[in-house]
């Protein structure tokens, strides 16, 4: 959290479905190390603003700035798709609300680990085994497990496989779709706490939507608040839920079931 | 005892000057309950300044606007770490986060428990996060338990089972253990026995000998005569005859 420049800024983003926006008028910039939640309710264009950002949809207006590894700030509406990719490879991560959506189901867990290495030039089969090892430890899946398939795994553990997954890169960036909502909540709180730990640690920069303003409270340290596809309030995530400004802050703010 | 008075001529720790406070609730019609107006005033390094006046005076609303997490209608609230001065009614997020990092301690009235983590873990996080190695970080965490009575036993379970006065000692010692230059305090000895009280008011003596600003809320009488160097009387920033009470307290923090 130094001055240097920011790893993503946005400015004026939007996508449109047809005549219609389905995400508008979206700015804010993302340092190193920052978590940043984009909350809101189902149909607030939290999804379709990550699916921008994320270049999975295109940017109808606005503009979207990157500064790669290697200090070059890029606009990436006008990056390559083969630049693109080499930044999912690279840089970038993404981790679904579904596990089995960015996983190999079928393919052993050390096989989901090693994938990614391999793809960015690791050859040697020993030293992908032993990092696919680590990770699993480091995501609190017995490592013995490590020949078997996603597909026998818990829901759980299935998230905590993506997640390694995504970060044995050590990415930059990581977009995160309701990474927890599809778990118990028992679940939810150890994968919460993981979360917490790696995105600290690795000092990831993170975008997280989220519907569940606990998530948005224990992870982010900034918050924006969606609704009909604009940001209704944005800041420090204390403050927008502790002094929440706008009427549907408030609302959102108010109806969460006090434990 | 290191004790300064508002004729110092060097630049205060933090300064508040005219700050006005205004909740405006949507959901109800759009009313709104001013808190605070024309609020002013100093803490120096090394001083104790208990913030006074009856319950629903705005007493936390304070330390909130201070730590950041509400937000300022009006005025300034000057930090100074003697080279710089920032104003945290009107700086960028990650400004406000630099500051807790660095300058501004927090403890508040509760324990805000992340599951599963041992309150070892949760008392020593603070200085992980400064970058202090991790046996260096819970031998300190483990010398403040153990002050605050809180039995070795407990110390590898997460706070979230405790009783409530152990989780306040567990967010004494959490809020405690980093050396920041100001320290905020919502009314942390509120469940605690008489010799943990005696306990917190050793603990902010000894920071305030130290150096460290203490800006507090103190129910307990007795604790507060131990500890204040100074009293600031909310209610006379009350912007209306009757306070009205901050909106959120208790309900949504």
């Amino acid at each position: 959290m130094t001055d240097e420049a920011p790893l993503l800024s946005v400015r004026g983003a939007g996508h449109r479905y047809g005549d219609r926006f389905g995400c508008r008028d979206v700015d804010f910039d993302l340092w190193p190390g920052e978590v940043l939640a984009v909350v809101g309710e189902s149909g607030s264009g939290k999804s379709t603003l990550l699916g921008t950002l994320s270049q999975q949809l295109s940017l109808s207006e606005g503009e979207i700035r990157y500064r790669m590894a290697d200090g070059e700030v890029v606009d990436l509406a006008s990056l390559s798709e083969s630049s693109v990719r080499h930044l999912w490879r690279t840089e970038w991560g993404f981790v679904h609300q579904n596990p089995a959506d960015g996983l190999r189901m079928h393919v052993s867990a050390g096989g989901n680990i090693g994938e990614p290495l391999m793809a960015t030039g690791h050859r040697h089969y020993a030293t992908i085994r032993r990092t696919a090892a680590e990770w699993l430890e480091r995501v609190e899946i017995p490592v013995d497990r490590i020949d078997d398939a996603p597909v026998n795994f818990s829901g759980g553990m299935r998230q905590r496989l993506q997640i390694a997954r995504n970060l044995v890169v050590a990415p930059r960036l990581v977009f995160m779709d309701e990474p927890t909502s599809g778990l118990d909540v028992s679940v939810q709180a150890r994968l919460l706490d993981l979360l917490r730990r790696l995105v600290a640690d690795l000092g990831l920069a993170v975008v997280i939507v989220t519907h569940d303003l606990a998530v948005a409270r224990l992870l982010s340290h900034r918050t924006m608040v969606m609704k009909g596809g604009r940001v209704v309030e944005s800041g420090l995530t204390d403050r927008v839920l502790d002094d929440p400004h706008a009427a549907y802050t408030q609302l959102l703010v108010s109806s969460i079931l006090q434990g | 005892m290191i004790t300064s008075t508002d004729n110092t001529s060097h630049t205060p720790l933090l300064e508040v000057q005219d700050v006005a406070k205004t909740f405006v609730m949507h959901l109800q019609g759009g009313v709104a309950l001013p808190v605070l107006s024309g609020l002013d005033f100093r803490v120096h390094r090394g001083e104790c300044v208990v913030l006074d006046g009856a319950s629903g005076a705005g007493k936390s609303s304070v330390l909130k606007m201070v730590y950041g997490n509400y937000g300022v209608d009006q005025g300034r609230i000057l930090l100074s770490d003697g080279h710089e001065t920032v104003d945290l009614a009107s700086t960028a997020p990650r400004r406000i986060l630099a500051a807790r990092r660095d300058q501004v301690g927090y403890v508040s009235q509760f324990l805000r428990c992340v599951p599963r983590v041992p309150a070892l873990q949760v008392v020593a996080e603070p200085l992980l996060e400064r970058g202090v190695d991790s046996e260096a970080a819970e031998a300190r965490a483990a010398g403040l338990l153990a002050r605050l009575g809180i039995p070795e036993r407990l110390w590898g379970l997460p706070p979230a089972t405790f009783s409530g006065g152990e989780q306040q000692r567990v967010n004494i010692a959490r809020g405690f253990l980093p050396d920041l230059p100001l320290l905020l305090l919502d009314e942390p000895t509120a469940s605690l026995d008489a010799h943990n009280r005696d306990v917190v008011i050793d603990l902010i003596r000894e920071k305030c000998s130290a150096g460290t600003g203490i800006l507090g809320i103190f129910h307990d009488a007795y604790v507060r005569d131990a500890v204040a160097d100074r009293l600031i009387d909310v209610a006379s920033f009350s912007p209306a005859p009757a306070a009205a009470a901050p909106p959120h307290s208790g309900a949504v923090a």
